[in-house]
């Protein structure tokens, strides 16, 4: 399973990103870059949490059958 | 004396006797299960062993009829249903020795059996196996291990196909998130379940995950025992990824519990914690995307106040320069006035002519200064700072033109004026006749006269 960005990175870099425009002497146009590469972080990580159903696999198969106490 | 022969029937109806005699009552007697087998005609049969000390054991057969069978389910129940006979269990039993005929040898029939020393005993084997794996450090380890931020790669180790294995999937299922979940089978009861899970773990870490899960469906508690043992500790502890637990009791912490990343009481639970752990990423995620919209704005709108302050001090700006301007022409065109006003009185009328021509002098330098203005008043910027500069400087270059054709500023440099008798300037001598009444203006009022000569051009 490939992983392009990890999500502890992104988050990371997510929470940078945040203390960045929200300090007060952000610049306008560092402002617009920021975003978009905020946006397109969110994106990636939602498209990875949602765009998937869950998938099982057994490694391997068997059963055991239900047993009495005694 | 030749000694007594017994058939085989004989000796082996003595033995039985004396084991009768010896044996009045019925015996307890403890050991470890083994082979326990349950035939379908409700009797269990099994070998009750003691190890030995020098791996020489003793093995008595048992066996529970199905009468006693239903006996002893009642005992087991009123321990809460903590214990369930199965191979590999240290059981305290109570029953009749027998001699069975068909093959001599010698069996109980159970009839009883003694749940606190099998609840007692795996107490106290799970006590010194918590010390031992608690001083080697075994127990902390996978506790230790950070939980990923999105764990949507899970491990599940169980028995495949059981209702705990259902129960994990269908909570992830619920959840929407795209979870992939690899199933490696365990045996989770019986004497091999140790063994087996402790496999089914390390076949884990040969595959990439976030996460693994070990669940197990309620139970009785010496099911549990499998996961009161070293080996099962030990193969959580060598886990590269936390370890959740979902083993299904309600009384204490297994040690494979205690080995866990963390211990949930259901496979239920174990998934549901799996699934907040993404829950909070994805919360995380979409509070972050809401505190950027709003930085964006507040960024955005916080620029466009400085854009309306800085056009709000232009216009202040130009309206100041403005202002002193027009009071600079408001002046000139007073000073204007006031001159032709006078000349109006003093020449009765007939110096309206001067006046209106100044006045057409001042207006159309007030006219350039004003459009000048005009197109200040919209400029913004430095540029139009300088071009309101400019544009002072031309009203004033204006201010002074007009000055500089103010009758009353020419009559007192000592120019004057003289009108003929029909009342019209004189530009020329040959306008008029000798005997002709003429009248001229001065700095300082008109003098009569009358032409006594004539003398053409000059």
């Amino acid at each position: 399973m490939s992983e392009p960005i990890g999500y502890a990175e992104a988050m990371a870099e997510l929470e940078a990103i945040l203390a960045e425009i929200e300090a007060d002497d952000v610049d306008v146009d560092v402002l617009s870059d920021r975003v978009k590469r905020a946006a397109e972080l969110i994106k990636v990580c939602r498209q990875r949490i949602h765009d998937t159903r869950v998938e099982v696999e057994d490694i391997v198969a068997g059963l055991v059958s239900p047993e009495d106490d005694a | 004396m030749e000694q007594h022969t017994y058939t085989v029937a004989e000796l082996s109806a003595v033995v039985a006797a004396t084991l009768q005699a010896t044996f009045v009552d019925e015996v307890w007697v403890q050991g470890e299960i083994r082979d326990l087998s349950r035939a379908r005609t409700g009797h269990v049969y099994f070998s009750l062993v003691d190890p030995g000390t020098d791996g020489n054991e003793t093995v008595l057969p048992v066996t529970l009829f199905a009468t006693e069978r239903f006996v002893v389910n009642r005992v087991l129940m009123r321990s809460g249903g903590a214990i369930r006979m199965t191979d590999g269990i240290n059981v305290r039993i109570r029953g009749r020795l027998s001699l069975y005929p068909q093959r001599s040898t010698v069996q109980l029939r159970m009839s009883w059996i003694d749940t606190d020393f099998t609840l007692g005993q795996l107490a106290a084997e799970r006590h010194a196996l918590i010390e031992k794996l608690t001083a080697d450090g075994t127990l902390l380890r996978n506790r230790d291990l950070a939980m990923p931020a999105m764990p949507l790669r899970v491990g599940l180790v169980t028995s495949s196909g059981s209702a705990a294995h259902a129960d994990f999937v269908t909570e992830l299922q619920r959840s929407g998130y795209g979870f992939r979940v690899l199933v490696s089978h365990a045996a989770v009861q019986g004497i091999d379940a140790p063994g087996s899970l402790a496999a089914a773990l390390d076949r884990l870490a040969a595959v990439r995950l976030d996460v693994v899960a070990v669940v197990r469906g309620g139970g009785a508690q010496t099911d549990l025992a499998t996961f009161d043992t070293e080996i099962v500790a030990r193969a959580i502890s060598r886990c590269a990824v936390p370890v959740l637990t979902g083993i299904g009791h309600e009384t204490d912490q297994t040690v494979a519990d205690l080995a866990a990343h963390a211990a949930h009481k259901t496979p239920t639970a174990s998934a549901q914690a799996i699934v907040a752990a993404v829950r909070a990423f994805v919360g995380r995620l979409d509070a972050a995307a809401i505190r950027i919209q709003r930085a964006h704005r507040r960024v955005v709108e916080r620029s466009g106040a400085v854009v309306e302050h800085l056009a709000f001090r232009l216009r202040s700006a130009g309206d100041v320069h403005l202002g002193r301007n027009q009071m600079r022409l408001e002046s000139i065109w007073s000073r204007i006035g006031a001159g032709a006003v006078r000349r109006c009185v003093t020449a009765d009328g007939r110096i309206i002519g001067i006046g209106e021509q100044s006045m057409w002098m001042a207006k159309r330098g007030l006219g350039v200064a004003e459009s000048q203005v005009d197109h200040l008043s919209t400029a913004t910027g430095a540029a139009g700072r300088r071009a309101l500069a400019h544009a002072a400087h031309r009203l004033d270059v204006a201010a002074a033109l007009t000055e500089s054709h103010d009758p009353a500023v020419m009559f007192a440099r000592g120019w004057s004026i003289t009108y003929g008798p029909g009342g019209t300037p004189v530009r020329e001598p040959g306008e008029v006749d000798v005997g002709d009444r003429l009248h001229t203006v001065v700095g300082g009022g008109a003098i009569p006269s009358v032409v006594v000569e004539a003398e053409g051009g000059p």
